[in-house]
């Protein structure tokens, strides 16, 4: 096993040229969505919306103004799968086919998925999506092709202001950190890492710099296990069943008491 | 504060909700099934109707059910890869995933459906010689019938149940906000598997006033508690 691999997106530094969503479609071979139709948003210089089967890159604008548009600011935030230490969609995957490799990433095995989406109700990220081509769910493989030769993932590589990094987890947190305290010495004082610590899911091995509240970048607080409902839901519903044979059984008692009151008053 | 943050929607849908509700159907008609077919203490070679329409429509329902869930994979042909690792052929299964354990329990539900059908199916088939011999005939007797009764049933009740489990062992909003969803799937999976087969019985003149007495009552009694449950479901949501 090689040693943790992932990203470091340091948002602050994005400049939202979409440079690392062309280089990962490029890559990866991913298809246009709906054979190539031109979709705009309308409402945004951000026309992929979303990640998803054919989207493992997503540079999300965060456009925020003011009421009469004197005053504004975009957020712009390079999505990807964060390849989760604790991944949800491995834990529920009903196939196999989410696997954990040799570099500590999450990647679906085309060959083995059958398109259930359990993982696309697992994700607390919104990442995975059905691939209109392969019909199969599809994700950010990390570039685990490339990765097993020796080369950095398509996106970093494309990456111009360096806002993604790649590297061991170790020398990314070493980078974010001190990135972190820059910030923090240049009067940024909002600056934090998401999902740098293990304080949900284990850790991310795809971390952030963000400089407001997750759920501005439409990140979750506190995301956690699926299966932390499994034992407390079972309970409740094997209470329940027994519930429900009894009520059976009584009620067939009572209809045979019922019977016998009606015998015994015949034969008086 | 809820553990949830809606990010994306899920991707279930009509074929889905379709199997929920026949699932609920037939997992409970079976359990009722087979409560009628016990509740004459002696060992009568001979079903009742209504216990026979109960098997049935397990039966269909779950070969149903079973279909809905395979032509709503995106790829269809790969439903296998759900209870054998495709590669290296060795039995796939996730304890603690409800899609996995719920695919080997549909499997087992399938199987005591097909038995109770089998061995009671002779009585409205007469004329098939196949249903009328020394095997069939075996699965009428105290032994087995007991086996197919209790295993069926608790295999039912499961299939009844699991998908509302399914769903909070997820990330979605409101689905893995609450601890009731499968309780509250079961329950009334209950309450319309009871009202089937009292529909079935008026229409089939297939029982006896008692009996669809008694599917009256533990219908009344199921809504009652159906409605505890929706109760405590919402109020769980916080």
């Amino acid at each position: 096993m090689s040693e943790p691999m992932g990203f470091y997106t340091d948002t602050t530094v994005c400049i939202g040229c979409k440079a690392c969503e062309v280089a990962c479609k490029e890559w990866n071979q991913l298809p246009a969505t709906g054979g190539g139709r031109h979709e705009m948003s309308g409402d945004s210089y951000d026309n992929t919306r979303r990640l998803d089967g054919e989207h493992w890159r997503h540079v999300k604008f965060i456009e925020q103004f003011s009421e009469d548009r004197t005053d504004g600011r975009w957020l712009m935030m390079s999505d990807v799968c964060k390849h989760c230490v604790n991944a949800p969609c491995l834990e529920v995957c009903p196939t196999g086919a989410i696997i954990r490799t040799e570099f500590d990433t999450v990647v679906i095995q085309s060959d083995t998925c059958n398109g259930c989406r359990a993982c696309i109700a697992a994700c607390p990220f919104g990442v995975i999506g059905i691939n209109d081509v392969s019909n199969v769910a599809q994700k950010c493989t990390l570039c685990y092709d490339r990765l097993q030769a020796g080369m950095e993932p398509a996106c970093s590589q494309a990456c111009p202001t360096d806002s993604i990094r790649f590297g061991t987890i170790r020398e990314l947190k070493e980078m974010a950190t001190a990135r972190v305290e820059q910030l923090h010495g240049l009067g940024e004082k909002r600056a934090y890492l998401y999902g740098a610590d293990d304080k949900f899911l284990g850790g991310l091995n795809s971390f952030y710099l963000l400089v407001d509240q997750p759920e501005v970048y439409g990140l979750p607080v506190a995301p956690k296990m699926p299966t932390r409902n499994l034992i407390p839901s079972s309970l409740f519903s094997t209470a329940g069943a027994v519930v429900l044979a009894l009520l059976g059984m009584v009620g067939l008692r009572k209809r045979r008491m019922d019977e016998k009151a009606v015998d015994e008053g015949d034969h008086v | 504060m809820s553990d949830t943050f809606f990010t994306a929607a899920p991707h279930w849908t009509w074929w889905i909700l379709l199997y929920f509700f026949i699932g609920g159907i037939a997992g409970t008609a079976f359990m009722l099934a087979s409560l009628l077919d016990w509740s004459r203490v002696t060992n009568p070679p001979s079903a009742l109707p209504l216990v026979r329409y109960g098997y049935y429509m397990a039966f269909i329902g779950v070969c149903f059910g079973g279909l809905l869930l395979t032509i709503d994979l995106t790829r269809p042909l790969r439903f296998w890869h759900m209870l054998i690792e495709n590669h290296t052929g060795r039995p796939m299964f996730k304890p603690w995933e409800p899609m996995s354990v719920g695919s080997w329990g549909l499997l087992l539900f399938g199987l005591f459906s097909f038995l109770a059908t089998l061995s009671v199916l002779g009585e409205d088939l007469a004329r098939v010689q196949v249903l009328q011999s020394t095997p069939v005939r075996w699965l009428r007797s105290s032994g087995p019938r007991a086996v197919i009764a209790v295993l069926g049933s608790i295999s039912g009740l499961f299939i009844a149940g699991y998908t509302g489990v399914l769903l909070a062992v997820t990330n979605r909003p409101v689905w893995a906000d609450s601890h009731l969803l499968g309780l509250l799937f079961l329950v009334s999976g209950a309450s319309t598997g009871a009202a089937a087969l009292i529909l079935l019985a008026a229409r089939r003149r297939a029982a006896d006033p008692a009996t669809v007495s008694w599917l009256v009552w533990f219908d009344r009694n199921v809504m009652m508690l159906e409605l505890l449950v929706l109760i405590a479901f919402l109020m769980s949501l916080g």
